[in-house]
């Protein structure tokens, strides 16, 4: 196979949620010769980009996207190793997390693993997380940017006590917040000193992305 | 009306009075406020009694709870609960799965760690699910329905459908999606299993008390997205809906999530009554939409908690009336609170319940006019 079939192929099996193929796939490209980055960016990252644009117009759903980026954490494994060491396919850092007092994952967990195939260094502190353990994770992690959720409406507050306590703790300046989950609206967000609120999963992604295109605040 | 006749009416498609105004009791505080509420007009909503028990047979299920930070002087605290996690294992001939909650903010039981981890799973959770045994135990509930009288009504809740189980209860969201695409077999074999055990579950609840039955789905569109929906839910609750009608029961879903994408669908489904129904900003169907799109459906509306945030009481009012304004004239539509507004125990929430339930009994006389 010529290396762009490879790439074609690997592109293929992230959008058709192949997860064989995808392994099968990643090792032929380390076999043919194909750099590990070159194999991330221009096989599995299009095919992402061909599932995102599916989502958009309706034609996949969550699950498909959420099947799309396993397998593609599936192809991770294999060729993140054989990444160069000045390579690097990360783009960002995020600190990502559930407030104090909701249990919820879902809506986190899509955004972590959109994330991760969009190439971020994710933090994930998981659910019920409270705002000294983002604090903290904020200090000595120094992402750019602090992604939080709440799912039902007692527990919002919770971020406005968290981005208090990064303003107190002077972490704020450095940082880009964006807020999500059901409850929250784009004007709950700006009256707590969010940077945004992010819709839904792609939407919240994107802004991101296009934070770290635009470069450090 | 008493408030009781008032939501029946409503549930039977008859007219009522005024527009109700109901709340789960587990989201009213005792006391004082609560007996200004009920004679202001407030209608209770008992969901926390059943009309059957269970029984498994040949599974053994071992409960362990971690009480490693649970400080003596915390026993009432409902922070120091939600600590705690609760470790469930089923332990079966063919094998044993666990799963691990923790109380969420209301202290219900939520997941963390689900049964379903690995392929292999599957069998033993179809194992724990056929052992499932129900019968009719309805003491408690026909005591309980006396003791509530005229102040409100019993609603049985029932689990959620088995596809909305598999997800929020069994795999997770995660695992859900990824077996969807790559273990199908099991994935499908588990499915029939489980709407098989639910159907006999049905079947009990048909032969009992109960008048008013609300599957508590949670359908929220993103996640269980049309396909899903019309390959799964539609079918299982066609089936429910039958065995229901049959007895002459009234067959609502909890659907409180975003629900655009399945609004053709829900249309076409058998189901009586749309509880929990959120609008914007929460959901993104208007009332307005809803009632055109569900014609011949009870709108049980929830009164949308964001917009209770950090505001006013004439904020409340204000959006109340607006709740109104797009329910008119108001036939088939009942107001409810079926979500947190607030720190329960706090004087402002006890406000916006009376808020709300004056406004609705000031403008919300049946059929609604200019309001």
């Amino acid at each position: 196979m010529q290396q762009q079939e490879i790439l074609d192929a690997l592109r293929d099996a992230i959008v058709a949620i192949d997860f064989a193929k995808v392994r099968k796939m990643s090792e032929e490209a380390l076999t043919e010769g194909i750099p590990a980055l070159r194999a991330i960016n221009d096989g599995m990252i299009r095919g992402m980009q061909t599932v995102g644009e599916k989502f958009q117009t309706g034609e996949y759903f969550l699950t498909e996207l959420i099947a799309a980026g396993a397998a593609m954490e599936e192809g991770l494994k294999i060729l993140e190793p054989h990444i160069k060491k000045d390579e690097s396919r990360k783009i960002g850092t995020i600190v990502l997390g559930t407030v104090e007092g909701d249990l919820h994952s879902i809506g986190k967990d899509i955004v972590r693993m959109l994330l991760r195939s969009a190439g971020f260094e994710v933090i994930d502190l998981g659910v019920d997380v409270p705002a000294q353990k983002f604090i903290e994770a904020v200090r000595i992690r120094k992402p750019g940017i602090l992604g939080m959720s709440a799912l039902i409406t007692p527990t919002m507050p919770e971020m406005r006590k968290v981005i208090g306590e990064l303003e107190k703790n002077g972490l704020k300046l450095s940082l880009r917040i964006i807020v999500g989950g059901a409850p929250v609206t784009e004007e709950y967000a700006h009256t707590i000193g969010a940077d945004a609120y992010g819709s839904d999963a792609m939407v919240g992604v994107n802004i991101c992305k296009e934070w770290v295109t635009r470069g450090s605040r | 009306m008493k408030l009781r006749e008032r939501i029946m009416a409503v549930l039977r498609h008859e007219e009522p009075d005024f527009v109700p105004v109901t709340i789960y009791t587990s989201l009213l505080p005792r006391g004082y406020g609560e007996r200004q509420l009920r004679n202001m007009g407030l209608c209770l909503v008992e969901m926390g009694v059943s009309v059957y028990g269970i029984k498994t047979p040949k599974v053994q299920v071992q409960t362990a709870q971690d009480l490693a930070s649970f400080n003596i002087d915390d026993r009432y605290s409902c922070i120091a609960k939600q600590k705690q996690t609760i470790e469930r294992t089923y332990v079966t001939p063919v094998g044993n799965v666990s799963e691990k909650y923790k109380w969420n903010y209301t202290l219900f039981e939520w997941p963390v760690e689900w049964p379903i981890k690995t392929p292999q799973d599957y069998e033993i959770a179809k194992y724990v699910i056929d052992d499932t045994e129900y019968f009719l135990d309805e003491e408690e509930y026909v005591k309980t329905e006396r003791i509530l009288g005229d102040d409100g009504i019993m609603a049985l809740g029932t689990p959620r459908s088995p596809l909305q189980s598999m997800l929020l209860e069994l795999m997770g969201y995660e695992r859900f999606s990824i077996d969807y695409h790559t273990h199908t077999q099991e994935f499908e074999d588990l499915y029939r299993v489980f709407r098989k055990k639910q159907l006999e579950l049905y079947k009990v609840v048909a032969d009992s008390a109960a008048e008013v039955v609300l599957l508590g789905d949670n359908i929220n569109g993103i996640v269980t997205n049309p396909k899903l929906y019309e390959k799964y839910c539609m079918p299982f609750y066609e089936d429910v809906a039958r065995i229901l009608h049959n007895k002459g029961k009234i067959f609502g879903v909890h659907c409180d999530g975003k629900l655009n994408c399945l609004k053709r669908l829900i249309e076409k489904t058998q189901m009586d009554v749309i509880e929990g129904f959120t609008p914007p900003p929460i959901g993104d169907v208007t009332i307005q939409d809803a009632r055109a799109a569900w014609k011949g459906k009870t709108l049980w509306t929830n009164f949308p908690a964001t917009l209770a945030m950090e505001t006013g009481l004439d904020r409340i009012r204000h959006e109340t009336i607006g709740i109104l304004r797009e329910a008119a004239p108001g036939d088939d539509f009942a107001l409810g609170m079926t979500e947190d507004l607030g720190d329960i125990k706090s004087i402002h929430y006890e406000e916006i319940l009376k808020t709300i339930t004056e406004t609705i009994m000031k403008h919300g006389k049946y059929p609604i006019g200019q309001v």
